[in-house]
């Protein structure tokens, strides 16, 4: 099957959704699909039967490739859309080429009805496919789509991620020798303060009476960090709190190896990949269960997904509990492993070669 | 009659099915099935099913559920009767098969084994059931082509779990309560919730006569394998004939008294049950002369034209069976009701006197009885066999010029209110150009502009919409047999009775362990008497096909013929309203439907948790002093 994939980012991108995009699209090409790809950010190299096309950077530089696409000869059997906010453009291609096609969804973007557009758009998708349950569920409160056409392909892992020793070179570049490190990997974005940070730094003063040797390692940036470190300040806990700003994908391993727990008290989450992560460095990970969240770490032994209420008691028996032996246990993080993933792509394909054409005019 | 229920981790990630949830669910039903009980788990742990048995078929403990397939390949949990198992029996035993129980469930299973999902078209009765396929991993889910058991099922995107009932369902802990606004707004709308919609988002009903299969990807969409609709389809119109009638009427309830126990009756004075009782005593006299018939009576209507008693007693008498009639006070209605809330599955205004003429037969000793529902449905009982062909032709010219049907509700709703306008009759024109339009104006608790000062708009514009689009309303619209007698017998069957009548017969009679028979509701019937229905007018044909007596043929419609209208009234205490609307609040309440609106915004909007604001839609319900009751069949019709 020939296959045309709009997608934010894949190969070359940062983040939850570009990794996400990039297995599953490594997962199309392992089931004998072609795939030519057109992203809007994002430069990498992709496998064999994979053709990314240059990034376009902006919404009309993108829409322009897109309808450039659109009058060549080439023909696709399936148009891919990766994310919520090309729906017009994927339904678009789809009646072009006179064939079905699929959305994915990852979160937050998926949550609430769009506008009459994209919601009359998403009613022709033949097949949608969400990144966790609750997305899901969230979805088709309001698209008006049969349960039975969205489906659940959650996140994967990437194997580097394993469990080792504290790297000595963090904990003296950040000082955190002696200390029990509590951490977050995420965005720090004043219009997406739904990660929780500011949660955590709001128990530090009480959790560091019983643990005076914990610090808050926050990962990430954003434009919402000075108003985090503002809070910090007001609450007298500066000094517990390391902003180490945004880490490089490929020194992510050993910063989730320094940690004694990952906590990201998130509410807005479509699954959170982070937790993944830092699971598979045997990091025990704690969340809340409002969110895409549960699903990581309900799966997994290392997981800890909470309400609200009980976050301070959870952070305090995590930071109580023995280092964890992750390697040595059966914690549950294989099903999440990628030839898991790409076995649940190929079934997703897997006599759906061609998904009902559901090229109508939907509702 | 049984409860099932299964759990099905179907995603890879998925945890396997939990031991103490199956239990949960299954002991929530355990009314449904107090004679046996039994779980089974797949090989690979992955699939759980459970099952609480009535036993009524091969009452020895080898018929007990789940039960194996004789291969050992197939599984099975089932709720139901299969009136025809006899005769398919029999083509099992041809073929060689040594069955092992005398039951029903194992010739299902078996016929399953040998023709697939064709199986189902080739059963006659009514069923909801789960087959697991232990090769192929898959699990089927079928239930009965008029929808007389209920078999509920949610998908998280991960487990596939199914139940006889929603309150089991939720009662495993593991499925999410957010909230179903087109449930909501189609309690408000109906009295009942419409299928294939609950009060949860993520519980439907299998459609009735289709089935869903259940793979690896989770449940595909439902596929039909004998439709309400292509009954109705007839071929060629024949006229009317009492010898056919009464034939299909005999052989249908020559088969509904299948059973290793007794099997008896609810006896009103109407033609329904009477022609029941007529039809038993033709088949077999003494076996009518054993027969139980059990009538209601209501101390209010001593010596009045509203006591059917009297009359009940001469039916029994002159067949010749034994005649039981419980009174009924409001001491016992109100003692009761904590009792019939919880036991209510889903929200309803209806089902009372089922409650409590099966709390009279399981008083009696009964396990099965046979109730007349359905005749009305079949044989143009109703007044809107009459009205709505009627409006039809006046309405619908009108109702097409723009414009009109909105500025004639807006006149009649501004001058009409002080003048004792009903706010269905100011949507006349509005509504009453389509079918569905006329149907909603025919059996509408409220019409949804009323909704608009009950609901959240976005609630209830989410609701409409999915109503709207996902198949309740647009079935009306389209799946109609053009003839209008038949047209109306299958909205009334495919809607009224399907999402209230026998819905609630269901709960009110699996409270007490009664399985409740429907020999007025059954595909064979239907065959034969659908070519008929163009000429029938009313149901004096079916009276005289089955000899009843005149005194019941031309006994009056008596409208509210119980006082339990009444008593409701009095328990939500509010006189200044229809008891209809009183108690849809009062319901509501209970089932502490919540009227905020997105339904989006994490533990805000769940329903019936913990902690939740009970009542809260009971304060925004407007007066209602222009409310335009319902015909008089919802605290009456139950009672066949």
């Amino acid at each position: 099957m020939n296959i045309l994939a709009l997608v934010t980012d894949a190969f070359g991108g940062f983040g939850g959704i570009a990794a996400y995009n990039r297995h599953f699209l490594r997962g199309m090409a392992a089931a004998g699909h072609t795939v030519t790809v057109l992203p809007l950010d994002g430069v990498g190299t992709t496998p064999p039967a994979i053709r990314q096309f240059a990034p376009k950077r902006s919404k009309p530089a993108y829409t322009l490739a897109v309808l450039s696409m659109l009058i060549t000869k080439e023909h696709f059997d399936l148009v891919w859309c990766g994310h919520m906010g090309l729906v017009p453009l994927a339904r678009l291609a789809a009646m072009r080429y006179h064939c079905p096609w699929w959305l994915q969804i990852h979160g937050i973007d998926a949550w609430d009805s769009p506008g009459k557009i994209k919601r009359r758009a998403v009613a022709t998708a033949a097949r949608v496919t969400a990144v966790s349950r609750y997305t899901r569920r969230r979805f088709l409160a309001w698209a008006s789509l049969a349960p039975e056409q969205v489906r659940v392909l959650p996140n994967t892992v990437d194997t580097r991620f394993t469990p080792g020793p504290k790297p000595r070179e963090l904990l003296d570049r950040y000082g955190l020798f002696g200390k029990r490190v509590l951490l977050t990997v995420g965005r720090i974005s004043a219009s997406e303060s739904y990660k929780g940070h500011e949660r955590v730094i709001q128990i530090l003063p009480e959790l560091l009476l019983d643990h005076p040797d914990a610090v808050y390692v926050i990962a990430g940036d954003g434009n919402g960090r000075p108003a985090l470190e503002r809070l910090a300040e007001r609450l007298g806990v500066t000094a517990a709190c390391r902003f180490i700003g945004r880490v490089d994908e490929t020194d992510l391993v050993e910063h989730y190896r320094m940690a004694d727990v990952f906590i990201m008290p998130s509410t807005g989450e479509g699954f959170g990949i982070v937790y993944l992560e830092a699971m598979a460095c045997g990091i025990p990970a704690i969340g809340l269960d409002c969110d895409g969240s549960a699903d990581p770490l309900q799966a997994c032994a290392l997981g800890r997904a909470v309400s609200l209420e009980n976050l301070f008691a959870q952070i305090e028996a995590s930071l109580a509990e023995r280092p964890y032996e992750a390697a040595s246990l059966d914690n549950g993080l294989d099903k999440f492993a990628i030839p898991v993933f790409d076995d649940q792509v190929r079934i997703l394909f897997g006599g759906h070669d061609r998904p009902a054409d559901s090229t109508g005019t939907g509702a | 009659m049984c409860g099932l229920n299964l759990i099905y981790a179907y995603h890879a990630v998925a945890p396997q099915p939990s031991e103490g949830e199956l239990l949960r669910t299954r002991d929530h039903m355990r009314t449904r099935g107090p004679d046996d009980q039994g779980t089974w788990f797949s090989a690979d742990g992955r699939c759980a099913f459970a099952h609480r048995r009535l036993a009524i078929i091969d009452l020895d403990h080898r018929a007990a559920q789940p039960m194996a397939s004789l291969c050992g390949r197939y599984m099975i949990t089932f709720n139901g009767e299969i009136y025809n198992y006899r005769e398919l029996r029999e083509e099992l035993l041809h073929d060689g098969l040594k069955l092992r129980t005398e039951s029903d469930t194992e010739v299902l299973l078996e016929l399953f084994v040998k023709h697939g999902p064709a199986a189902f078209s080739r059963l006659i009765g009514m069923f909801a059931l789960a087959i697991r396929d232990e090769r192929e991993k898959t699990v089927w889910l079928a239930r009965d082509t008029y929808g007389i058991k209920p078999l509920y099922y949610a998908d998280d995107g991960w487990t596939l779990r199914a139940a006889s009932q929603v309150k089991a369902l939720i009662a495993g802990g593991a499925i999410s309560s957010t909230p179903e606004p087109a449930g909501i707004v189609g309690f408000y709308l109906w009295g009942a919730v419409p299928e294939p919609f609950t009060l949860y988002q993520e519980i439907r009903l299998v459609p009735p006569g289709h089935f869903v299969k259940v793979g690896a990807l989770g449940p595909e969409i439902p596929a039909p394998f004998l439709t309400l609709e292509s009954l109705y389809q007839v071929g060629e119109a024949s006229n009317l004939a009492k010898a056919t009638i009464r034939e299909a009427v005999l052989d249908s309830v020559r088969r509904h008294l299948i059973a290793d126990v007794p099997v008896g009756l609810f006896l009103s004075a109407g033609i329904d049950s009477s022609a029941l009782l007529s039809a038993i005593h033709t088949l077999d006299t003494e076996r009518a002369g054993a027969t139980t018939a059990v009538t209601l009576s209501f101390s209010e209507y001593s010596n009045s034209l509203y006591d059917e008693a009297p009359l009940a007693k001469a039916i029994a008498a002159q067949y010749g069976a034994q005649h039981l009639v419980r009174k009924v006070d409001e001491n016992e209605f109100h003692a009761d009701l904590p009792a019939i809330l919880e036991a209510m599955d889903q929200p309803s205004i209806d089902g009372i006197n089922t409650w409590f003429v099966s709390k009279a037969a399981n008083e009696a000793g009964l396990k099965v009885v046979l109730s007349g529902v359905g005749g009305d449905e079949l044989f143009a009982g109703y007044p809107s066999f009459r009205q709505l062909p009627r409006w039809r032709a006046w309405l619908t010219l009108p109702a097409r010029i723009p414009g009109l049907g909105l500025a004639s509700q807006a006149l009649l709703r501004g001058v009409g209110s002080g003048m004792g306008i009903s706010p269905k009759l100011a949507g006349l024109l509005r509504h009453g150009g389509t079918w569905a339009g006329l149907y909603l104006l025919r059996r509408g608790l409220f019409l949804p502009h009323d909704l608009k000062t009950l609901l959240d708009p976005e609630l209830l514009a989410r609701g409409l919409h999915r109503l709207s689009n996902q198949g309740v309303m647009s079935k009306i619209q389209c799946d109609m047999p053009q003839n209008p007698i038949a047209r109306v017998s299958f909205m009334e069957s495919a809607f009224y009775m399907r999402n209230q009548l026998l819905r609630d017969a269901d709960w009110a009679s699996m409270a007490h362990s009664l399985e409740l028979r429907t020999p007025l509701v059954d595909i064979e019937l239907l065959r034969k008497i659908a070519p008929m229905q163009h000429a029938l007018s009313n149901k004096s044909m079916f009276a005289d096909a089955m000899d009843l007596r005149s005194e019941i043929r031309d006994r009056p419609k008596t409208g509210f013929t119980t006082p339990i209208g009444r008593w409701i009234g009095s328990a939500v205490q509010d006189n200044t309203e229809h008891w209809a609307r009183s108690w849809a609040r009062r319901v509501a309440g209970e089932f502490r439907i919540s009227a905020g609106s997105r339904g989006d915004t994490p533990h805000s909007h769940e329903v019936g948790k913990k902690g939740g604001e009970r009542g809260e839609v009971a304060a925004s319900i407007p007066d209602s002093s222009s409310f335009t009751p319902r015909r008089a069949g919802a605290a009456t019709k139950d009672l066949k």
